[in-house]
């Protein structure tokens, strides 16, 4: 199964049900912020499913730590 | 009707027991057997002196700033734009530590329990009960805590004691053949696996200073006790070997229990046991992002960020956790400097600056910003 898909699917699915609360808010930084958030998660799962390079977090703190050997 | 915001000393030191127990019981025998061998018990005492410590540290630093979490002192400390800078920086440490735990998780369970089930639908299935903790908040969290607590040592006394017939004391000698060194390599080593730093992010929940410091330090002597616990069963009963060549050496040790042929395959024990604990931890966990991300913004509610943050755990789960060699290179070569840069280094560096401003300086502390940042939106008050 793609579980990709799901999350890509269950992601659009988000803004449906958060955006009417969002602007009974009145906050546009929580907009923002929310959409922000959503893109980044949406664009991620895409990636997964259509196989692209991904997020190694693991791999940055790698690199990072090898910046100060010792 | 009274509304509680806040939570008692006896919550958070649940809290606080099961952030540490969590995944490190399946995994912290293999990797102190690993390097101290036979006094791999030794070492895992040092894990919980240098975990006091640690602990000790943020509550000297809380006691600068009273009544503020982690992010609000880190911005009351280096100032507003670098405090939301480090604020980040700490995000990533945790997001980082949510996708390898999520990994952890599937990888366990499909390898070792359900092995007929796909790793993500595992994964999928406890993210959704994290997420429905996440929209109930920590007091919540903390509620459930106290139902599960008993539990958790009902069913550590059973394993313990089922096992002690098993014990073989030459396993564990010669004590200190190879000296202190790999002793305290190791304990410093399985360290950096508590990360009780999240707490702090909950600290001010806890209305009385004297009591949450207290449940703070007793949470953490407790959750590492159980911890050295296993590290010596696990070598008592497994042999130094066994131990140190098992992936989850608590779960090969949960199998060998069998009391007069009666007694046996209580393995589900300590799945249970690792279950309820990693629940909070990853609850605990997701709660201080959402916290993170509402004082770095400045967000007027929280729970709108849940299910895409939810979603970027399983995505970096899914690229964490790709294989037992890449995660035991990372674990063995990068995390302890990784992780300690955020639970000592930091913390200490930050101590010292506060130091010089709160006391030498004399700047005035800022009031409690946010007593926004600790107080629970209207959705996570409960009557």
């Amino acid at each position: 199964m793609n579980w990709g898909l799901l999350l890509v699917i269950s992601l659009i699915l988000v803004p449906v049900f958060e955006t009417p609360q969002l602007v009974k808010l009145h906050s546009p930084r929580d907009l923002v912020v929310f959409f922000g958030l959503w893109a980044v998660a949406l664009a991620s799962a895409i990636g997964v499913t259509a196989g692209l390079p991904q997020w190694r977090v693991l791999d940055w703190a790698r690199s990072f730590i090898q910046l100060y050997p010792g | 009707m009274k509304r509680h915001s806040g939570i008692s000393a006896l919550q958070f030191f649940i809290l606080t027991f099961g952030l540490t127990i969590g995944t490190s019981i399946l995994v912290i025998p293999s990797g102190v057997a690993h390097i101290a061998r036979e006094d791999a018990w030794i070492a895992s005492l040092v894990s919980m002196a240098i975990n006091l410590l640690m602990v000790i540290l943020y509550i000297a630093l809380a006691r600068l700033y009273p009544g503020q979490s982690l992010y609000e002192i880190l911005e009351a400390v280096t100032g507003k734009w670098p405090g939301k800078l480090l604020s980040l920086v700490y995000l990533f440490y945790f997001i980082s530590l949510v996708g390898t735990l999520l990994g952890n998780l599937g990888f366990f369970v499909s390898g070792e329990v359900m092995t007929e089930t796909p790793p993500e639908v595992v994964q999928i299935i406890f993210l959704i009960a994290a997420i429905i903790s996440a929209r109930k908040g920590i007091i919540i969290l903390a509620r459930v805590g106290e139902l599960f607590f008993p539990w958790v040592v009902l069913l550590l006394l059973i394993l313990i004691l089922a096992l002690t017939p098993q014990i073989e004391w030459n396993y564990i000698k010669p004590v200190l053949e190879d000296g202190w060194l790999p002793v305290l390599q190791a304990g410093l080593q399985s360290s950096v696996f508590q990360e009780v730093i999240v707490l702090m992010v909950f600290l001010p929940l806890v209305k009385q200073q004297k009591s949450r410091e207290r449940a703070y330090l007793l949470g953490t002597a407790a959750g590492n006790l159980v911890l050295s616990a296993i590290v010596l069963l696990s070598v008592l009963v497994l042999g130094i070997e066994q131990t140190e060549n098992s992936t989850f050496p608590a779960y090969a040790l949960a199998k060998t229990i069998n009391i007069g042929n009666i007694l046996q395959r209580v393995e589900g024990i300590l799945i249970t046991i690792w279950i309820l604990t990693y629940f909070i931890k990853i609850s605990v966990l997701f709660l201080s992002m959402l916290q993170g991300l509402r004082s770095i913004f400045g967000l007027k509610r929280q729970n709108h960020l849940i299910y895409p943050l939810a979603a970027l755990f399983m995505i970096i789960a899914w690229n964490t956790y790709i294989n037992t060699v890449y995660v035991n290179d990372i674990i063995a070569t990068v995390w302890m400097k990784f992780s300690s840069l955020f639970l000592l280094i930091m913390p200490a560096v930050l101590y010292l600056i506060a130091v010089v401003r709160v006391k030498l300086l004399k700047q005035e502390q800022p009031e409690n910003p946010a007593g926004s940042q600790t107080q629970q939106p209207e959705s996570q008050k409960s009557p």
